[in-house]
């Protein structure tokens, strides 16, 4: 009898270590996090954060992200973002990433962002031609959409677009889901396959507090 | 039996180790030619494969495994002319002599096959249980802690299809295999290769299902939808291959196990006397067989999509998902039937032991058996409701879905009638034969406000939906299970677990299970939609409710799998022969029943079900010769 | 030893599924394909009724080359009255050496009809990805029916090599439920054959 007995916590002990190797390669495909600078400036009484996100095309950008990233269009360094709770969220997206246009013109407006205005390249926009979209920056429980511009088929190798715009988040922590809106996964069905529904690429979390 | 083994026989007992590496094998060949031979351009720079690779991979991998656990042997035997395998041989293939050592091998023995699918639906129950407590567990707060939003998606898909799988061949897969051929006096199945067959494709759908999470998931839950089925990532692959697998063994086991009950039963005993678990095993059959086909249709058209990149159910390309929706649920709501249809037979098949009267209305219970079975077919589109669908069709599936609460009813009925007045004895199986038609009752209340329109605009894709199904497949069909484990394991085992432990695991269960699915019943009602790794704040505490009485379910549904191994393995404490003081042929013959069944001739039958008088199923005439290779 | 068993049946039909079960059997296996084919078929007709952006039937996608298509069928028709020959001969207790010259002519038709078949698919000349439903439908059902003339091509190829090798003599049983199967498939694709040449 005692045999068996070891024999089955054996197979209980084996079937153990399986199961848990299968459930930590299962819960850990949760990309990197970085969280934002801190600046001194302060804006509507709120401490400023900086981010900067960069958008990269599909073609031609193999082993970016450590070899961690497929050759997929995404928001680079990663999508997974914390700030602290109720600061300016000033975010800086080097656009270089080419023109999809959207889908939905409505999209097109900037909204959610301080005074609902964002700068590209320097200019003050309130609104995109949309047919001139690359992606958006989306937090649809914050009310934030961001549309930007991509870069012309015909510009330079290496051109890039600059949007900066700031937004306010909560004062209480809290876990918001942000993504593109617009399909802009090439090869892939509707544009909505892989990058669109894998998370890290173009769609992420916004960690507050 | 002193002659060597032939080298047949020797690969045979290695069919295990042979399979697997049949199965790398054959991955790698078809990973190979599918990713280089196929042209292809969606994903292309996915690194770690594409689809035609993968779904080729996978579908080779299986053939590898057949092969090495000797599948091929007989039909290229045959292929080739060679001479039929002797008596002696297939004596060998049904197990003679073979100790444990034929339960990790292809063996065409009903009974070995009966224990091999027991302990496999129990190990898919059991993992698929730990996904259900992650579920929970992310559930415990409205935003996601433990997963992000896409592997929780997974692990809804893993958790629900696993749990089809097991559920399509809980009950017909260990009892019906282990004991139809005993229970209509047949020494074997019609095609006991066949047999083995739908057993030995199980394994391999279950580790290619699990595969899934190296290969990015899959975020279609059970019903893979297009066209985000087309538009996932590789994980999608390892669903379609493991539900075609399925789809396979259970419309070959329908075929197999028709045949055996159509042209196998012992002379004398016509369709009016089998015993009323056969006759539920015959109409799940015919479910399966003619039912299962749809599915298949359905996975060739989504691998051709997602292979050859065509348009089945792209509209862009001139397709239309409602195409996948139809196919599926032509199959998938008889699937439903072949889950619980079983586990009513088995319940009807206990009844009139535990309350030793005959049971009432036996032909009114086969009658709404095979009610069940043909309306079955033509409900589909009560899933598809709020799809957008032809709105004029949605009166007659309404009332097709309604009407079948009548069959379903009738067999209720037969079952209160058979307890009306009776003597019962509330041993453990009865207790949860209680269990079973108290939470069958509710799955089947909320399933009328699901079948009627208007309140189906209101609930669909909610928690009401789940909680209903879980009522009917885990409270119906799994409190069935485990009423048939404690009540047949003296049979298959020659052990019992029959203990004063289960009385208390049995009211854990009951308890712990009536209060998750109440409180997801409820935030159904409140409007949670199923499928979503957060929800509105308030529905928080009816969320942890269900959270902590399901991890006392978890742990209850251990504790049951633990005493399980525990009297059978560990304390191997010998059963009485007949326990339950049963008259069905099944206690009548030998424990552990004989290599082909019967030594004696079952003549005379009668239904198995005369308490009045203590007459027996069958007779037994003169002695039949063992197979002895003479 | 004696045979007598429980069922009645020899030891050997009761492993290898005697006379009675095989043809039953070989039935249900049809009416299981019916499933199966109707699914087909729904998707077919679905598709063409649904036909999104002009797609079921893009311009510039023709049909499947008409006579290759027709001469698929010529040979399994050969195949079936071959066999229905052979079912005919075994029945009545005829010398076995006709019945293996009509198994053989079976059998080359059928290894003909694999191979039309197979060449006709490749006669197709579809870009899949852009050739619309119809294209799809089409390309799916042949291969289905190409699997299925296949297998019973397989399974007529172990009854031919049992009978002529001598292990195994053809049962009038045997020859009934492969006569039944063959006829099935040859039907389906006469069917399949017309639907997808006329009602495009």
């Amino acid at each position: 009898m005692r045999s068996r007995i070891w024999l089955l916590v054996g197979g209980v002990v084996v079937f153990g270590v399986l199961v848990g190797f299968f459930v930590t390669r299962f819960l850990n495909p949760v990309p990197p996090q970085i969280a934002a600078t801190t600046t001194s400036n302060t804006l509507q009484g709120r401490h400023v954060v900086d981010f900067n996100l960069t958008t990269v095309a599909a073609v031609g950008t193999a082993g970016q992200g450590n070899g961690e990233h497929p050759n997929w269009v995404g928001y680079l360094p990663t999508t997974y973002l914390k700030v602290p709770a109720g600061a300016v969220v000033h975010m800086t997206i080097d656009q270089e990433d080419g023109q999809t246009g959207l889908r939905n013109e409505y999209f097109g407006l900037v909204r959610g962002t301080v005074n609902d205005q964002m700068t590209v390249d320097g200019k003050v926009m309130g609104a995109l031609d949309p047919s001139l979209a690359a992606h958006t920056f989306t937090i649809p429980d914050l009310g934030v959409s961001v549309p930007l511009e991509g870069v012309a088929g015909n510009a330079p190798a290496n051109a890039m677009i600059v949007v900066e715009f700031n937004f306010v988040v909560p004062d209480k922590p809290g876990l918001f889901r942000w993504q593109c809106f617009v399909p802009c996964a090439a090869g892939t069905l509707y544009g909505n396959g892989g990058p669109m529904q894998t998370l890290g690429y173009m769609a992420g979390e916004l960690q507050v507090g | 039996m002193s002659t060597p083994p032939t080298l047949a026989r020797r690969l045979n007992e290695w069919g295990l180790l042979l399979g697997v590496i049949g199965a790398v094998i054959g991955f790698i060949i078809g990973f190979a030619v599918g990713t280089h031979a196929i042209p292809y351009s969606f994903d292309e720079d996915n690194s770690l494969g594409s689809d035609p690779g993968i779904l080729l991979g996978y579908a080779l991998s299986v053939v590898g495994f057949l092969a090495g656990m000797g599948f091929l042997n007989y039909p290229i035997g045959r292929l080739l002319g060679a001479k039929r395998p002797t008596e002696e041989d297939n004596a060998y293939m049904h197990g003679e002599g073979g100790g444990l050592t034929r339960y990790f091998r292809m063996t065409t023995d009903h009974k070995v096959i009966g224990l091999q699918y027991l302990v496999m639906i129990l190990a898919f129950l059991f993992i698929g249980g730990l996904g259900a407590m992650f579920i929970r567990t992310e559930l415990l707060t409205p935003s996601p802690t433990v997963a992000n939003a896409q592997s929780y998606l997974t692990l809804v898909g893993l958790h629900s299809t696993l749990m089809i799988f097991m559920a399509s061949a809980a009950i017909i897969g260990p009892f019906g295999n282990y004991f139809v051929p005993i229970m209509i006096g047949a020494r074997n199945m019609a095609f006991p290769r066949l047999e083995a067959l739908t057993f030995w494709l199980l394994p391999p759908a279950g580790l290619i299902l699990l595969s899934t999470v190296f290969l990015g998931g899959f975020t279609t839950g059970w019903t893979g939808y297009a066209p985000l089925a087309d538009q996932n990532v590789l994980g999608m692959d390892s669903y379609l291959i493991a539900f075609a697998l399925i789809g396979m063994s259970i419309g070959l086991s329908g075929v197999n196990m028709i045949a055996t009950i159509m042209t196998k039963r012992a002379p004398g005993l016509p369709l009016s006397r089998m015993p009323i678990f056969v006759w539920s095993v015959l109409v799940t059959s015919f479910l399966g067989a003619l039912a299962a086909p749809a599915l298949i249709a359905a996975v060739l058209m989504e691998v051709f999509d997602r292979s050859y990149q065509t348009t089945f159910f792209v509209p862009a390309g001139g397709g239309s998902p409602y195409l996948w929706e139809n196919l599926f649920w032509f199959f998938g709501h008889p699937e439903v039937y072949i889950f619980v249809v079983p586990a009513f037979g088995l319940v009807m098949e206990m009844l009139p032991v535990f309350t030793r009267r005959p049971l009432w209305g036996y032909r009114v219970a086969v009658g709404g058996m095979v009610g069940i079975g043909l309306l079955s077919f033509v409900v589909w589109q009560h899933h598809l409701f709020v799809s957008g669908l032809a709105p004029s069709l949605r009166p007659f599936y309404m009332f097709s879905t309604e009407l079948i609460s009548v069959p379903t009813g009738i067999i209720y009925l037969v079952a209160l009638g058979t307890l009306w007045r009776a003597r019962t004895r509330f041993t453990v199986p009865m207790l949860f034969i209680f269990g079973f038609f108290f939470n069958f009752l509710i799955g089947g209340f909320t399933g009328v406000f699901l079948s009627d329109v208007p309140s189906d605009f209101t609930l669909h894709a909610s928690y009401f939906v789940q909680a209903h199904f879980h009522y009917t497949i885990m409270g119906g069909e799994v409190f069935a299970l485990m009423a048939a484990i404690v009540y047949y394991l003296p049979k298959m085992t020659g052990r019992t677990m029959d203990t004063k432990l289960l009385r208390f695991q049995f009211w854990a269960v009951f308890i712990t299970f009536n209060g998750t699915f109440i409180s997801l019943i409820s935030v159904g009602i409140l409007g949670m939609p199923r499928r979503v790794i957060s929800y509105a704040a308030y529905l928080q505490p009816l969320n942890i409710s269900a959270t902590v009485f399901a991890y006392g379910l978890g742990l209850s549904m251990a504790l049951f799998l633990g005493i399980l191994l525990w009297e059978v393995v560990i304390k191997q404490k010998v059963a009485a022969r007949n326990p339950w003081e049963s008259l069905g042929v099944e206690w009548q013959v030998p424990t552990p029943v004989p290599l082909f069944n019967f030594d004696q001739v079952p003549v005379a039958w009668s239904l198995p079900y005369d308490y009045d008088t203590g007459k027996p199923a069958a007779d037994f005439g003169p002695a039949v010769p063992a197979f002895s290779g003479a | 030893m004696s045979d007598v068993s429980p069922t009645g049946l020899t030891v050997v039909d009761e492993v290898e599924g005697g006379g009675r079960t095989l043809i039953f059997t070989s039935r249900l296996f049809m009416a299981a394909n019916t499933t199966l084919q109707l699914s087909l078929l729904f998707a077919f007709l679905y598709l063409r009724a649904n036909n999104f952006g002009g797609m079921w039937h893009p311009s510039g996608i023709g049909t499947p080359p008409q006579v290759l298509a027709i001469i698929s069928l010529v040979f399994p028709l050969i195949t079936l009255v071959a066999l229905w020959a052979v079912w005919n001969a075994v029945g009545r207790g005829r010398e076995s050496n006709a019945v293996s010259g009509l198994l053989w002519l079976a059998l080359v038709a059928a290894v003909l009809t694999g191979a039309v078949r197979i060449l006709l698919m490749y006669q197709f000349n579809w870009e899949l990805d852009s050739a619309g439903t119809y294209a799809a439908i089409s390309t799916l059902w042949y291969a289905v029916l190409l699997g299925e003339f296949i297998l019973v091509g397989l399974w007529l190829l172990s009854l031919v090599m049992g009978h002529v090798r001598g292990t195994d003599r053809l049962s009038a049983s045997h020859a009934r439920a492969i006569l039944d199967q063959w006829a099935y498939i040859t039907g389906v694709s006469i069917v399949v054959y017309l639907l997808i040449q006329y009602i495009k």
